[in-house]
C-alpha cells in the first residue's frame, strides 16, 4: 500500500515538474500563433485592397485609354508594315528603288534592302545609281541623306561623316569601316533588266541604252538574303 | 547479371525507400549544429525566391501579351495602369536575380561540405540541372519584355551557339546553326522566337524544375542533411519544428527586404534607358548591350578570349560539375573549401568587376 | 483685243516673278527643311553621367530626326511640318511648343529656355541644367528633370532615375506600406520565435520521458 502510494507520489512528483513546462510550451504556442496571426492578418489587410483591384481589372479614364489605344495602333501598324517588307521581299526578286529620273546627287532616297536595313539611293556623277547602305556602322543608326559640300552624309548619333563615293568613313569619325554599296538593277517599265552592276562593281548590260529609256532601279536579291 | 546487382545495390543506397515514411522524414530528421550550419538555410532560401516567381509570373500572365507588336505595350500596361502591377512586376525581376544567387552560393556551399558523396550524388546531379534550367528561365524570361536590351541580348546570346560550329567537322559545322534557328524558331529572333521562349519559360521549364525540384526534395529528405564538416557534430536540432520554423522566420525577413526592393528600387534603373525603348528593327542597335549581370562571368572572358578556349573551358566546367561526386569523392574538406573559395573569387570579380577589367584590357 | 507687247511682257514677268514667290514659299512650307541634331547635349549627358544616352532623350524617335520613321522629318505630314516650323521660329521662351520629332521632354526644353538660347547653349551644354531649374518634374518620379538630364537617365519614365534618389523617394512616398510590413515581419517572427521556444520545450518534455 504504501509502495503504491510512494509510486503514485512519485508519479505525481514528475507529472507536477512536466506541468510547469507544459504550461510554458502552451503560453508560448499561444502567444506565438496570436502573433504570428495578427502579423498576418496585418500582411493580408495590405495586400486585400490591391488584390482585389488587380484581378478587377484597371479602370482607366478616356485619355489614358486613347493613349493606350494609339500606342497599340502606332506598334500594330509598325508590325504591320515590317511584315509587309518582308512579304515584298520574300516574294520577290526585284524590289523597286526609284525611278533613275527621279534621284538626285546630293539628296539621298531611303528604302528598305534586303536585309530589312535602311539605305540610300544616290545620283552618281556619271548618271548611274549609286546605292550604299545607310546603317551606320559605328553603332547601327540610320545616317542623314543629305550630303555636305564634301560629298558626305551624316550619322547624327555620334558624328559620323561617309563619303558617298566611297562609302569610307573620315578618320576623325567614330565609325571606323565602310558604309557598304549595294548592286541595283535598271529595268525598263516592263520590267525588262537592261543594265546591272553588282556591289562589287562590275558592270553588265547597256548603260546608254538603260539612260535613255529612263529606267527604274531595283535592287536584286541575293543568295542568303532573307 | 553482376551489373544488374551492382545497379540494383546503387539505386537502393540512393533511393532508401524503407526510409519513406513520416517518422524518418520528418519527426525523427535532425539537423547538425556547427560553424556552417548557416549553409542548411540557402536550400530553403532558393526555394523561398522560387515561389515567389511562381505566383508573381502567375499574376503578370494575367495581363501579358506574348506578341511583338503587344509584348512591351502590355509591360507598360502592367507597370502604369494595373493595381500594384509595378510591385509585382519589380518583385518578378528582383526575385530571379535573388534566386539565381542563392542557387549559385548553395551549390557552393554545398560543395565545400562535400554533401555530394555517397548515397548523395543524385541530389548532388539534380541540383545541378535546377541551377542550369533557373538560369535558362532567366535567358528566356529576359526575352519577354521585348525591349533593345531583351531582343539584342538574346541575339548576341544565340549567335554564340553558331561560333561552336566552326569546331565542328564537315556537315557537323552546320548542326549549332540548326540548334539556334530551332530555339529562334526561325532565321531571325521575332515572333516565332517570342512565342516559343514564353512557352518555354511560362510552361516545360517550370515543369522541369518542378519534376526536378521534387527529387531533389525527396533526396534529402531520405538521406537527412549532411555532416558538413569533418568533425561530426556533438549538438543537433530537430528538423521539425525547429529548424522548419527558424527557416520560416529567415523567410519573412528575407521577404521584407524583397518587398522594401521591389517597391522602392525600380530593377530596370540600373539599364541605360536607351536599352529600355521597344525593340525596333529597322532602327540603330544602342550600345551597352549586355546579357543579364549573372552571365557575366561568361560573358567578359569571351570578350577577351578566343573563343575556343571558353568553349574548352565551359564543356570542361560542366563536365566536372556533373562528375563532383565521382571526381572529388576522396578530396578533403580542407581541399573543397579552398576550390570553392577560389570559385567564389572568380565568380565575384567576373560579375562585380567584369566590365573594368575588360576596358582595361581593351585600353 | 491684244494687249500692247509692253504690257504683255510685264504682265509675263510679273507672273514669273510670282510664281517664283510662290514656289519660293511652298518649298518652305511643304518640303523638308534640313535636318538637325544637337548631339553635344547627348554627348555631355553621356560623359557627365556615365551611362549610355541616345537621341530618345529629347526626340521621339530614339534614332534621331533623321528618316522616314514615325517621328522623323521623312514621315511629316503637310500639318506636322508646319508643327515642326512653328517649334523652330520658338526663338524666345515661354511659346507652347508641340514638335513632332520632338518628345515632352524636348518641347519642354525648347518652352523653357527658348530656341535662341538652345542653340546658344551647345556651346556649354551643361547650361541646360540650370536653364530648366528644379521645379520640372514630367515624370513625377520625385527627380527634376534638370537632375535626370545630368544622370543620363530617362525624364519621361517614372521607373528610370538614379537608382539611389529613387530609392529613397519612393520609400518617403511609401512609408505607411513599408511601416506596416515592418511591423507585420516584426510580429510574425516575433510569433515564431515563440513557437520555436514552446517547440524547443516539448522535445525537451518528450526526451526526459
Amino acid at each position: 500500500m504504501v509502495d503504491d502510494d510512494k509510486g503514485k507520489i512519485e508519479d505525481a512528483t514528475v507529472e507536477s515538474g512536466q506541468t510547469p513546462l507544459n504550461d510554458e510550451a502552451r503560453r508560448h504556442f499561444l502567444q506565438g500563433g496570436i502573433a504570428v496571426a495578427a502579423g498576418l492578418v496585418l500582411l493580408s489587410i495590405g495586400a486585400l485592397d490591391k488584390v482585389f483591384r488587380f484581378f478587377f481589372g484597371p479602370r482607366l479614364t478616356e485619355q489614358e485609354e486613347t493613349t493606350i489605344l494609339r500606342a497599340h495602333v502606332k506598334y500594330s501598324e509598325q508590325t504591320l508594315s515590317l511584315e509587309k517588307l518582308e512579304l515584298e521581299r520574300e516574294h520577290n526578286n526585284y524590289i523597286f528603288v526609284a525611278a533613275l529620273a527621279d534621284l538626285d546627287q546630293t539628296t539621298g532616297k531611303y528604302f528598305i534592302d534586303y536585309d530589312m536595313g535602311p539605305a540610300l539611293a544616290f545620283l552618281g556623277s556619271d548618271g548611274l545609281p549609286d546605292l550604299l547602305s545607310a546603317k551606320c556602322t559605328h553603332l547601327g543608326c540610320t545616317v542623314g541623306n543629305q550630303t555636305n559640300d564634301k560629298g558626305q552624309v551624316l550619322c547624327p548619333c555620334h558624328v559620323s561623316y561617309f563619303d558617298i563615293k566611297t562609302g569610307a568613313p573620315t578618320p576623325d569619325s567614330p565609325a571606323k569601316t565602310p558604309l557598304p554599296h549595294l548592286g541595283w538593277v535598271l529595268m525598263d517599265k516592263q520590267k525588262k533588266v537592261l543594265a546591272s552592276r553588282s556591289a562589287a562593281g562590275e558592270i553588265s548590260g547597256d548603260i546608254g541604252h538603260a539612260k535613255q529609256q529612263g529606267a527604274d532601279v531595283y535592287i536584286q536579291k541575293t543568295a542568303g538574303a532573307v | 547479371m553482376k551489373m544488374l546487382t551492382t545497379a540494383v545495390d546503387f539505386l537502393a543506397q540512393r533511393f532508401p525507400v524503407e526510409k519513406m515514411n513520416f517518422q524518418s522524414m520528418v519527426q525523427k530528421k535532425t539537423v547538425p549544429v556547427h560553424r556552417m550550419s548557416w549553409a542548411y538555410y540557402l536550400g530553403g532560401l532558393t526555394f523561398l525566391f522560387l515561389v515567389i516567381q511562381v505566383i508573381t509570373g502567375l499574376l503578370l500572365l494575367f495581363y501579358y501579351e506574348p506578341t511583338v507588336s503587344d509584348a512591351n505595350l502590355s509591360v507598360e500596361y502592367i507597370m502604369n495602369h494595373v493595381s500594384a502591377g509595378a510591385l509585382i512586376r519589380n518583385m518578378h525581376a528582383w526575385s530571379s536575380s535573388c534566386m539565381i544567387f542563392f542557387a549559385a552560393i548553395h551549390l557552393i556551399t554545398a560543395f565545400a561540405m562535400k554533401a555530394f558523396t555517397k548515397p548523395r550524388e543524385v541530389t548532388w546531379i539534380a541540383g545541378v540541372l535546377l541551377l542550369v534550367i533557373t538560369m535558362v528561365l532567366g535567358f528566356t524570361g529576359y526575352l519577354l519584355p521585348w525591349n533593345q536590351i531583351a531582343v539584342n541580348a538574346t541575339k548576341v546570346g544565340l549567335q554564340s551557339v553558331d561560333a561552336v560550329g566552326q569546331y565542328l567537322p564537315g556537315a557537323l559545322s552546320q548542326l549549332p546553326h540548326i540548334v539556334r534557328e530551332t530555339f529562334q524558331g526561325g532565321p531571325m529572333v521575332g515572333q516565332a522566337t517570342l512565342t516559343r521562349f514564353f512557352a518555354l519559360h511560362v510552361v516545360l521549364l517550370p515543369l522541369a524544375l518542378a519534376g526536378l525540384l521534387g527529387l531533389h526534395l525527396l533526396m534529402v529528405q531520405l538521406h537527412g542533411m549532411s555532416q558538413g564538416v569533418d568533425k561530426v557534430a556533438t549538438k543537433t536540432e530537430s528538423f521539425f519544428p525547429i529548424f522548419f520554423f527558424k527557416d520560416l522566420s529567415l523567410w519573412a525577413g528575407i521577404f521584407l527586404v524583397v518587398f522594401v526592393v521591389a517597391l522602392c528600387l525600380p530593377f530596370d534603373s540600373f539599364l541605360p534607358f536607351p536599352l529600355l525603348e521597344p525593340y525596333n528593327p529597322l532602327g540603330a542597335t544602342p550600345p551597352s548591350i549586355k546579357p543579364e549581370w549573372y552571365f557575366y562571368f561568361i560573358y567578359y572572358p569571351l570578350e577577351l578570349l578566343p573563343f575556343w578556349v571558353i568553349l574548352l573551358a565551359t564543356m570542361l566546367g560542366s563536365a566536372v560539375l556533373i562528375l563532383t561526386p565521382w571526381i572529388f569523392k576522396d578530396t578533403s574538406r580542407r581541399t573543397l573549401r579552398y576550390i570553392a573559395m577560389v570559385a567564389s573569387v572568380y565568380l565575384f570579380t567576373a560579375t562585380v568587376f567584369g566590365q573594368r577589367i575588360y576596358e582595361l584590357i581593351k585600353k | 483685243m491684244k494687249a500692247p507687247p509692253r504690257v504683255r511682257q510685264s504682265l509675263f514677268s510679273l507672273s514669273l516673278a510670282s510664281s517664283a514667290c510662290v514656289g519660293i514659299v511652298l518649298s518652305l512650307v511643304i518640303a523638308p527643311p534640313a535636318a538637325h541634331s544637337y548631339p553635344a547635349f547627348q554627348a555631355f549627358s553621356e560623359k557627365h553621367s556615365g551611362r549610355t544616352v541616345n537621341c530618345s532623350l529629347c526626340h521621339i524617335n530614339d534614332n534621331g530626326p533623321v528618316g522616314n520613321e514615325i517621328g522623323q522629318i521623312g514621315s511629316l505630314t503637310k500639318d506636322e511640318l508646319a508643327r515642326l516650323n512653328l517649334a523652330r521660329a520658338a526663338m524666345a521662351p515661354g511659346v507652347n511648343v508641340d514638335s513632332p520629332i520632338l518628345n515632352e521632354f524636348g518641347n519642354h526644353i525648347i518652352k523653357t529656355v527658348g530656341r535662341a538660347k538652345f542653340l546658344q547653349m551647345m556651346a556649354d551644354p551643361a547650361q541646360l541644367a540650370p536653364a530648366l531649374g528644379d521645379k520640372s518634374d514630367l515624370d513625377g518620379d520625385g527627380i527634376p528633370d534638370s537632375r535626370e538630364y545630368l544622370d543620363g537617365t530617362d525624364p519621361l519614365n517614372k521607373f528610370h532615375g538614379d537608382p539611389w534618389l529613387l530609392f529613397v523617394n519612393n520609400l518617403s512616398r511609401n512609408w505607411p506600406h513599408v511601416i506596416l510590413a515592418v511591423i507585420a515581419v516584426c510580429l510574425i517572427n516575433y510569433g515564431l520565435a515563440h513557437v520555436i521556444q514552446g517547440s524547443s520545450l516539448l522535445v525537451k518534455l518528450r526526451s526526459g520521458k
